[in-house]
């Protein structure tokens, strides 16, 4: 990847500062994959899961349920964190706002009114069938807020007011349906924890494709915005389009969220906290933020996800309600040993 | 007459809210010298030097550069001819003065092609020439106001163009720090013959460092010409409305105005 072999000219300290954060990012990755294989409710040995992948067999039990449920809940883990902290770190430079958070363009408001609308009027309640519905609902209040926030030529702060008024309008609408219908509410609640339970392998493929476009349009928004966080009329001046840039990168920031939402349902707090957390190992430059702000939101969402399954907590805790119970502290911790200055 | 310089405003018109800013304003850039533009606050000195620099778009009227209009050309290759520092930018939190320096060569690169020897080349020249490359590992908020504005030039320079346009550079700078900036202006234009323009308030210091004065009033040019054709005192009571002395400078010769 390009990101990866770009060699900046940085001072060589700071340069191999970076490389040695990203492996240890990387290591413990892989390890958090490892464990959320192995742990659950039904512990695995180490070597049932080898054979897995290499002799899958279908009548033994393990196989079935590191192959049917954790890989395809491990994927979804990696995706939801990682698209959702990425997308974060886009919408903090995009906006100028440290506060920013991609909910904010309006994706989770529309998809939870699309998920609403659709269990009340056609009265469906299999999650399956809500990952359409939810990415439409998203897209569609996105592009409304593209529009109302000026379509690339506003303001940064335009564009987080039309998101505010238009999320806040969309809540609102949805709320009021589910106050009058006690169906709707049962099946919204567990939606809208956000989690990971029930994603199969056939719906990620489905999604696969947006979060790799997402993650193309993301790559190439990190150098634009490398300008653009020098102010909008120094990046022109440096020669970039800044309604198009701007305009790209609400479509990978809509590709990645939308994709995660319709997945696995408005999972709040990693795309606000995250970025910050990467902060500290990138530096101000944004293609390095991206990079770590991906890592370490998909680190964030499998931890979650695999204390979540802990019997502490009853072996069923929502990931996304686990990733902001794990990444508060985290963050206070974070703040309180730097003084806020890395923040 | 010469060949025509390569930046040219055109009838240049430009209104906010109906109140007109610019007024069917033409005049030259002249290539390889230092024009500064002058007079009084409001009168469109700022606005002028945003529309050569396309940043700002006129209502009527263009500005060509290279004999085709700077809005119909990719803003890209713009970028790799003519550079412009914004009045007072603004940098992130945590960027360092390469960091910042780096960011000039974005018009020379894509999202594919990200880095070069080139970029590195130019990038090392721009640090070298502002004298900012033992601060190059410094982040931009730990300098002084005269060092932060060396490294934001620094990254115009990092740029490579033969133009560049500066408005205001020496705002929020003491004395000694508008003269050393200015200085170092200067020797960019003598060393590598690059075209300076650029908005001042001051209107010694445009006399003593220009080849070429712009001065506006009301949004539209006065008069234009060297230093001692425009700094007189009949100009400068109808340019400022500044009843004036113009002595010789005794260091430089320039024409220097004591007001009354």
């Amino acid at each position: 990847m390009t990101i990866l072999e770009t060699t900046s000219p940085l001072s060589d300290r700071r340069a191999s500062a970076r490389q040695i954060w990203l492996l240890t990012v990387l290591f413990g990755l892989v390890l958090l994959s490892a464990l959320s294989l192995r742990f659950g409710l039904r512990p695995i040995s180490w070597y049932s899961i080898w054979e897995s992948f290499v002799a899958y067999d279908a009548t033994n039990a393990d196989h079935l349920v590191i192959q049917g449920m954790r890989l395809p809940r491990l994927m979804a883990a990696w995706l939801a964190g990682g698209a959702l902290a990425g997308s974060g770190a886009l919408i903090q430079s995009l906006t100028r706002n440290p506060l920013a958070d991609p909910g904010l363009l309006g994706i989770n408001g529309g998809a939870s009114l699309g998920v609403i609308l659709c269990i009340f009027l056609l009265g469906i309640s299999d999650p399956a069938s809500f990952v359409w519905v939810a990415m439409g609902g998203g897209l569609v209040s996105t592009v409304l807020v593209f529009f109302l926030g000026g379509a690339g030529r506003g303001t940064p702060l335009r564009l987080i007011l039309a998101g505010a008024a238009l999320s806040a309008l969309f809540l609102a609408l949805g709320r009021s349906l589910l106050l009058i219908s006690q169906r709707s509410l049962d099946v919204y609640r567990f939606w809208v924890l956000g989690g990971l339970d029930g994603i199969e392998m056939p719906t990620l493929a489905a999604l696969l494709p947006f979060f790799a476009l997402g993650a193309a349009l993301a790559a190439v928004s990190s150098f634009n915005l490398n300008a653009m966080m020098l102010g909008e009329d120094t990046a022109r001046s440096l020669g970039l389009r800044v309604g198009l840039a701007r305009g790209l990168a609400v479509c990978a920031i809509v590709c990645l969220c939308g994709a995660t939402v319709s997945m696995a349902g408005p999972i709040a707090f990693v795309g606000l906290i995250v970025p910050h957390m990467a902060r500290r190992f990138s530096g101000a430059d944004m293609r390095w933020g991206l990079l770590f702000s991906t890592l370490l939101g998909a680190g964030l969402m499998i931890l979650a996800d695999l204390v979540g399954r802990l019997p502490v907590f009853g072996g069923n805790m929502q990931a996304g309600v686990m990733a902001a119970l794990i990444g508060g502290p985290a963050l206070v911790w974070l703040i309180r040993r730097n003084g806020g200055a890395a923040l | 007459m010469n060949a025509p310089a390569r930046l040219h405003a055109k009838a240049l018109s430009v209104a906010f809210a109906k109140t007109p800013i610019l007024k069917d304003l033409s005049a030259d850039i002249p290539d390889g010298k230092i024009t500064v533009i002058v007079g009084p606050n409001a009168c469109g000195k700022s606005t002028f030097l945003r529309s050569l620099a396309r940043l700002q778009k006129p209502d009527s009227g263009e500005v060509l550069l290279d004999g085709k209009s700077i809005h119909k050309q990719a803003n890209r290759s713009v970028a790799q001819r003519l550079a412009i520092l914004p009045q007072s930018p603004s940098a992130p939190e945590g960027l360092t003065v390469r960091d910042l320096v780096t960011r000039g060569r974005t018009p020379h690169q894509s999202a594919l092609r990200q880095w070069s020897h080139q970029d590195a080349e130019a990038v090392g020249r721009a640090l070298e020439l502002t004298g900012m490359a033992p601060n190059a590992n410094r982040p931009l908020e730990a300098l002084s106001g005269g060092q932060r504005q060396r490294a934001w030039i620094a990254m115009a320079l990092a740029q490579d163009t033969k133009i560049l346009l500066l408005d205001e550079p020496t705002t929020y700078l003491d004395l000694p720090h508008q003269i050393e900036l200015l200085s170092l202006i200067q020797s960019l234009n003598q060393q590598n013959n690059q075209t300076v323009a650029m908005v001042l308030h001051d209107i010694n210091l445009a006399a003593r460092f220009a080849d070429h004065i712009i001065a506006l009033r009301a949004g539209a040019i006065f008069t234009t010409g060297s230093p001692t054709e425009v700094v007189t005192r009949n100009n400068m009571e109808q340019v400022f409305e500044l009843r004036c002395q113009i002595i010789s400078d005794p260091v430089h010769g320039t024409p220097h105005v004591i007001p009354e």
